[in-house]
């Protein structure tokens, strides 16, 4: 055996936790190896000394003061058992009415509304994530005839792309994004400095919708569904100006 | 006196190595009053869910999660500029603590000066060296049973021991040549 093989071996060897192969092995090196006899001679100096020296004795009320502690909470846990079913039971019941009730007369409102801000959460976030990134596009090109195309085969529809330099809104470019568990077409504006995300993906129904103005998290939201397709404007833009932009769309 | 509950029966001989980790984890007797304290509440809480052979092991892994939660919260609310200044006096204030402690008869024979060093020593060790150095060297419990107190594996108590051991011999080594430089 090796000296270093031996070392690693030492403390194990003084806790008695190392085979009975392993340890003849390493009991014969350290009975000719000075070396590591010394340092397993200190290892159980240092570990007797500390025996003697390091332990912190607990103060003598310590006992006392746990068990006082125990027998208060005993005491309060078979109380709150005892008391508990009746008061429990009445709760519950009481519980259960309102449930239903508001269940009921909520449910349908709750259902599509709950849905909406569920997709305005993602879209934000979809939004949010754009920003931390390098770059919002995919494809950068102002250009509508090279943006539109670069969709095909990606997508399962056709996304609106329209060149808005000329109202104020240039067109950055296109990229995928994953929201409601289906890839959609997301087109980047920009109005002055400030960068819009649009999402988009076709409708459940074929009914328009008319806009639906929103904040999230201090960023401005405006969805609507037109022409079989459901859209998303996000941006830190102004609200009337992402009207605008939705106008125009 | 009334009769002990099973719970007490088991846990409450423990008591004194529950403190002695704890200490040495916060390093603070009055915290480590707070962490057993903590402890107790929590392993009575948990009792109807133990249903191991050993409750040693089983209280010392709780008195460590409370203590870790206790270390973990100074470190939160100590100010960020005098953390390490709090530190040093943490650890004065330790060593004073230990130093005042009532001499035992084998504690006497032990020059006061090299106790002293030992104490500092081990205080200065990480903790995750000291508390497998407590349990094993202080507590004398087997390489399973640290396992189960410290949440990890056996093979890595068997060489953390190890290191904490070889780290705990040269600190030492340095720290005797320091106090002691004509002594080499």
């Amino acid at each position: 055996m090796q000296c270093r093989e031996a070392h690693e071996l030492l403390s194990a060897l003084l806790d008695d936790e190392v085979g009975a192969e392993q340890q003849q092995a390493a009991r014969a090196h350290i009975a000719g190896c000075s070396l590591c006899a010394e340092v397993a001679r200190d290892y159980r100096r240092i570990g007797d000394k500390l025996r003697t020296v390091a332990r912190m004795p607990a103060p003598p009320d310590l006992a006392d003061k746990v068990l006082a502690r125990l027998a208060t909470e005993a005491r309060s846990a078979s109380d709150n058992r005892r008391f508990h079913w009746r008061g429990l039971a009445q709760q519950a019941a009481t519980l259960l009415l309102v449930c239903g009730l508001s269940g009921f007369l909520g449910w349908h409102l709750a259902q599509s509304n709950f849905e909406q801000r569920r997709l305005e959460r993602d879209v934000v976030a979809a939004h949010v994530r754009s920003l931390l990134q390098d770059s919002t596009v995919q494809i950068a090109s102002s250009e509508s005839h090279t943006v539109k195309p670069w969709f095909n085969g990606r997508i399962e529809f056709a996304p609106t792309v329209k060149d808005l330099t000329a109202e104020g809104f240039p067109l950055i470019g296109g990229r995928l994004d994953f929201i409601d568990n289906r890839r959609i077409a997301t087109l980047v504006y920009k109005r002055r400095r400030h960068v819009i995300n649009v999402f988009m993906w076709p409708a459940d129904g074929q009914n328009p919708k008319a806009p639906v103005p929103s904040v999230l998290q201090g960023y401005n939201t405006v969805t609507w569904t037109a022409g079989g397709i459901t859209f998303w404007a996000v941006s830190d833009l102004n609200a009337k100006e992402l009207g605008q932009l939705q106008g125009l769309l | 006196m009334v009769a002990k509950t099973p719970f007490e029966e088991l846990v409450t001989p423990h008591l004194q190595a529950a403190f002695n980790l704890a200490y040495w984890i916060v390093r603070s007797r009055e915290e480590a009053e707070d962490v057993v304290q903590d402890a107790y509440m929590r392993a009575f809480r948990a009792f109807s869910g133990f249903r191991g052979a050993a409750a040693k092991p089983w209280l010392l892994a709780i008195v460590r999660n409370v203590a870790y939660r206790a270390l973990q919260n100074r470190k939160r609310t100590a100010n960020v500029i005098f953390f390490s200044e709090d530190l040093k006096h943490r650890d004065q204030e330790a060593l004073s603590e230990a130093e005042s402690e009532a001499p035992s008869a084998e504690s006497i024979l032990v020059a006061a000066e090299e106790k002293q060093r030992l104490l500092s020593v081990l205080a200065a060790l990480s903790v995750d060296y000291r508390e497998v150095i407590v349990l094993r060297e202080l507590e004398g419990l087997t390489y399973h049973e640290i396992a189960e107190a410290i949440e990890a594996p056996v093979g890595t108590v068997m060489s953390r021991l190890s290191r904490a051991r070889a780290e705990l011999r040269d600190r030492l080594a340095r720290q005797v040549a320091k106090d002691e430089p004509n002594a080499m």
